[in-house]
């Protein structure tokens, strides 16, 4: 394999789940690389947050292995393992009306002690994630009243003040408007410029095409396909894993695919 | 410029003094005063000059025995109870992600209460004294065992709550059937004066006997501050945080036990003071789980104090008890807070 690659930072060996008795996924086998974003495409119920939840250590898996740095997930002290892996979970509901300071600097918990001291560098951490995501202004606003996109920008800026080499975001997008969608794929694509691994679930074909550096497309109980959004968001393959035809397209160079209409061939396609 | 207002917002929330340290100093002011107030109600009116003289041990012998062995007592004990009560309804909240929760949910109060009824109906508490408090400790112990047995099997902390009412559930239904089946009407006047809750009658020796359990219970859950954090924003989170939830749950489990369960052995079940006393100092703190914790259990003191200054102000034939009081404050508070949730406001 690629054992001369520097970049690789995770690595997925033949992961299987299995949710009660039925197998979700088998065989499932990817490598992450630094500086790269990974967009996770397909239908629903396919099992792209299961393949995130496996790939940030937070689902059980039937087999297989996921290697962080070259060493197992289930190996990794749990706390130096949140240091270098950040999760985004998709939807998630804050319970206390706490501040957006607060929510941010949850962040740091895998870096202090317990008696939750800052310093310096939590600081700066905090500073850089509240800066990328423009949410200076929203500080000591009360989280429970943020509107959507401000939300979303808090709850980024938290999985951001992490500072992991990686980061695995599932559908960071979801229910924002275009303006608040396109902001949100910026940052986490200029993390990856910085040299971070970036794995992001999500739904928006066009977004996916538009930002991603590698598309993995799941479907059908496994990997469909897996690379450079050219090849992998192919018309053929939108087709088998959605079910729908999508029109395709060129804008500053980048190639863009805008799911039309559904196939009437493929009837079985809902998952 | 973005940069510079990011810079200088995170500047100064260090510059601001800890609000936890504030609003903690203003109730342990308020529990010593509450407290010293207290010296002062009971059977035998005393005046300032006797009260200060009986704490010192100075004056009339028979007030510093008042002061010293029936009033200072129960004052003590009203604090701990209520902190520990304050304490664990704080960290369960958080735990359970869940403002409704309070330490009789879960089923350790009546698991303790349940022991405890066990030794007076078998009369054990008659042949030694120390029988009531071991045996409500042993009940809420396994209460305990029996959540912590579904926590270690990675149990949502939904299943946990439900397996805590159905404990609730299980142990009422024995208190009654031991109610039921008393064997005469003194057994079972003794049973219901001990269900319903006071700290009236106690010693120091109570005091000793529970406090090892107490701090001990308190300090385990003062330090789960982090996970509780961490969980503001789901279990997910809170795990790739590198919280351990099993382990946390473990913790808060145990605590709770230690802290509530001893209480329980020496004044009965005195409920909703867990349930109320975070919902009250929540706005102070600004609601982050972490800094509820100690300003919950002083003002979980602060409260049982002032109630136990109630019941023994409230001039009726017999005294009230203590629990019947919380109840009655803390019941409408309940359904109120229902409402409130069912509304959506933010609490």
């Amino acid at each position: 394999m690629t054992k001369a690659d520097d970049n690789v930072i995770v690595e997925a060996r033949n992961l299987a789940v299995t949710l009660g008795a039925k197998p979700f996924f088998r065989s499932v086998s990817l490598t992450l690389r630094r500086r790269e974003m990974v967009g996770i495409v397909g239908p629903n119920g396919s099992g792209k947050t299961t393949l995130v939840r496996a790939l940030a250590g937070l689902q059980p898996l039937a087999s297989g292995s996921v290697m962080l740095e070259g060493r197992s997930l289930d190996r990794w002290d749990r706390r130096a393992l949140a240091r270098n892996l950040a999760y985004h979970p998709q939807g998630q509901s804050i319970q206390w009306p706490v501040s957006v300071r607060r929510v941010v600097e949850l962040g740091r918990i895998p870096h202090i002690g317990a008696w939750h001291r800052l310093a310096p560098e939590d600081d700066k951490a905090i500073e850089d994630a509240v800066r990328r995501t423009r949410i200076g202004h929203l500080l000591e606003r009360d989280c429970t009243t943020l509107s959507g996109g401000e939300r979303a920008r808090a709850m980024l800026a938290r999985a951001l003040a992490v500072k992991a080499p990686v980061l695995m975001a599932d559908e960071p997008v979801a229910a924002l408007d275009p303006y608040h969608q396109i902001a949100t794929m910026q940052i986490l694509h200029q993390a990856a410029a910085r040299g971070d691994c970036i794995v992001v679930v999500l739904h928006d074909l066009p977004l996916a095409s538009r930002f991603c550096d590698r598309i993995v497309v799941v479907a059908e109980g496994g990997v469909l396909a897996d690379g450079p959004p050219d090849t992998a968001l192919s018309s053929d393959i939108v087709r088998r894993a959605y079910g729908v035809s999508a029109i395709e397209g060129r804008h500053e160079g980048r190639r863009y695919v805008l799911p039309w209409s559904i196939c009437p061939s493929d009837g079985d396609a809902d998952g | 410029m973005t940069h510079h207002a990011a810079r200088s917002a995170v500047a100064t929330a260090k510059a601001r003094p800890s609000i936890v340290v504030t609003v903690s100093l203003a109730l342990l002011g308020l529990l010593c005063a509450t407290a010293f107030a207290s010296l002062f109600i009971g059977y035998t009116p005393l005046d300032l000059g006797q009260v200060t003289g009986g704490l010192f041990g100075a004056g009339d012998p028979r007030v510093t025995a008042i002061v010293h062995e029936v009033r200072a007592p129960r004052i003590v004990l009203a604090a701990l109870i209520g902190a520990a009560s304050g304490l664990a309804g704080a960290a369960l909240q958080a735990l359970f992600r869940n403002p409704l929760v309070d330490p009789g949910i879960v089923g350790v109060t009546s698991s303790a209460s349940l022991g405890a009824v066990i030794a007076l109906y078998f009369g054990l508490s008659a042949l030694w004294p120390l029988a009531l408090p071991v045996a409500a400790m042993a009940g809420a112990g396994l209460a305990t065992l029996v959540l912590y047995g579904l926590a270690a099997r990675n149990a949502t902390t939904l299943t946990v709550v439900l397996a805590g009412v159905a404990i609730s559930g299980l142990t009422i239904a024995l208190t009654s059937l031991a109610m039921n089946l008393s064997p005469n009407p003194f057994a079972l006047a003794e049973l219901v004066d001990w269900l319903l809750g006071s700290v009236k009658d106690r010693s120091f020796a109570d005091v000793t006997l529970v406090l090892p359990f107490m701090l001990a219970g308190g300090l385990i859950l003062l330090t789960s501050g982090r996970g509780l954090d961490a969980l503001t924003l789901g279990e997910d989170s809170a795990r790739s945080l590198g919280i351990s939830l099993r382990r946390l749950r473990m913790q808060i489990i145990v605590g709770t036990a230690l802290a509530v369960g001893s209480g329980v052995a020496v004044s009965g079940g005195i409920g909703f003071v867990g349930l109320v006393c975070p919902h009250l100092v929540r706005p102070l703190v600004r609601h982050q789980p972490r800094h509820v914790l100690l300003p919950s259990a002083l003002a979980g003191a602060v409260l049982l104090v002032s109630a136990d200054i109630v019941v023994r102000l409230i001039a009726t034939g017999q005294e009230l008890m203590l629990g019947v009081i919380t109840a009655l404050v803390g019941a409408p508070f309940f359904f109120w807070l229902i409402l409130k949730t069912g509304r959506g406001a933010p609490l």
